[in-house]
């Protein structure tokens, strides 16, 4: 059997068992006699198994590409709804303008969008709950600064209800950066000459306050559909 | 383990007609394997990272064309050839490889000294950096064949169609590297037990 040449050559296929039936003999049959072979069959065996037992390396990132497709009507809707929230913003300048415009010229009620506005746009952040508080602060203060008190009353209500509507809107840091747009605008433009006494009869589209929710509500919409479909 | 790879070829199928999301699942699931696999050929880091989003990107593209029988497979096929490919561009000049024709031909290493059992090293860091650096010396064609094996768990037959060689040149390379690894290591004075 020593006579036979060594299959070292054969050690690895044999340890793995990818040797045809014929030629495994051959192998088994030498390493039946051969301490030399089965040394190196040991070397080969503990090799792999240090190979294997290697620690495993992780990668620093997710490395599966976003390839799931976005569903066919979510490109239009941010069209859509990025559309929507330009116009909203406009018509909201637009009503404002025009209400300050027919409006008298009365000091206390013409604080009200400008306050309105940083109502909104301070408590927009911290969801639902700074709302009241701040609103309530705000009729305070316009209250104290104006004389007329009767006419303060109803515009706080209303606020609150905007506030409101605006704080539903899913994103709040959009929301905050367009009540906060609207808001230096409101106050640039509107505010100054702002004059609006509280008409109840009045429908709810000729308020500024409606457009301006719209507005965020549509902008945030859009914000949030564009990084979906930038993710995609 | 029936139900998972019943679910695994469900996704397969599902994604084969074209769903993203069931790709995506698959990639998840191999995503450490094929990570680890393109590591060990290119270093781990950034190359390994890209390598393996390259391979993702790729096997989506041609996901209609897979038919073989193992998705597997057909995953580590790409991603084994990416990791070839950025080796040889990494090297300025490109070697041709240098297998002698005959396997009696590769160079055992003896024992310089009786030292401790190669199958205790396991875990052992010394041994854990050898067998690295030893394996960082094989050439990258041996070493993609002997991780393949070794780590992997693959069949000879799988792996020459994995690396689209002869399964002769299967056997050689993993003996060739794995030869290798164990020359380093014997050098250091360990050795296999049942001598």
């Amino acid at each position: 059997m020593n006579d036979r040449p060594h299959p070292r050559a054969q050690l690895s296929a044999y340890l793995d068992d990818a040797l045809a039936p014929s030629e495994r003999s051959v192998v088994e049959a030498h390493l039946g006699a051969c301490a030399d072979c089965r040394a190196r069959l040991a070397e080969l065996r503990a090799t792999a198994m240090l190979i294997r037992a290697l620690p495993e390396p992780r990668p620093s990132r997710r490395l599966v590409p976003h390839i799931a497709a976005a569903p066919a009507w979510l490109a239009p809707l941010r069209t859509l709804s990025t559309f929507a929230s330009g116009v909203s913003v406009f018509l909201f300048l637009a009503t404002a303008l025009v209400s300050s415009m027919s409006g008298s010229a009365a000091s206390a009620p013409a604080a009200a969008p400008a306050g309105g506005a940083a109502t909104v746009a301070s408590g927009a952040p911290g969801a639902f709950g700074p709302i009241g508080p701040a609103a309530d602060q705000s009729a305070r203060n316009r209250s104290s600064a104006a004389p007329a008190v009767g006419a303060a009353a109803p515009t706080a209500t209303s606020l609150a209800d905007a506030a409101k509507q605006a704080g539903a809107t899913p994103s709040p840091s959009a929301q905050t950066q367009f009540s906060a747009a609207s808001a230096s605008v409101q106050a640039r433009e509107g505010a100054p000459a702002a004059a609006q006494p509280a008409q109840p009869s009045r429908s709810i589209f000729v308020s500024p306050w409606f457009w301006l929710a719209v507005a965020v509500i549509t902008g945030a919409l859009a914000i949030a559909l564009q990084r979906r479909l930038r993710s995609a | 383990m029936k139900s998972t790879d019943a679910e695994y070829g469900a996704l397969v199928e599902r994604a084969r007609r074209g769903d993203g999301r069931a790709f995506e699942q698959l990639a998840v699931r191999e995503e450490r394997a094929l990570y680890r696999h393109a590591a060990r050929i290119l270093g781990a880091g950034a190359d390994a990272e890209d390598a393996v989003q390259d391979a993702f990107l790729s096997a989506w593209r041609s996901i209609g064309s897979f038919e073989g029988s193992s998705f597997r497979a057909w995953l580590y096929r790409i991603v084994t050839n990416r990791a070839l490919d950025r080796v040889r561009a990494r090297r300025r000049r490109p070697e041709l490889p240098l297998e002698p024709a005959e396997d009696e031909a590769v160079t055992w290493a003896e024992p310089v000294a009786p030292g401790p059992d190669l199958a205790d090293l396991v875990g052992n860091r010394e041994a854990v950096a050898a067998v690295e650096e030893a394996l960082r010396l094989v050439p990258e064609e041996q070493r993609a064949a002997l991780l393949l094996r070794d780590v992997e768990g693959f069949a000879y037959e799988e792996i020459a169609v994995i690396t689209s060689v002869e399964i002769g040149t299967v056997k050689s390379r993993i003996h060739r590297a794995r030869v290798a690894v164990r020359n380093a290591l014997v050098t250091r004075g360990w050795r296999g037990s049942g001598g």
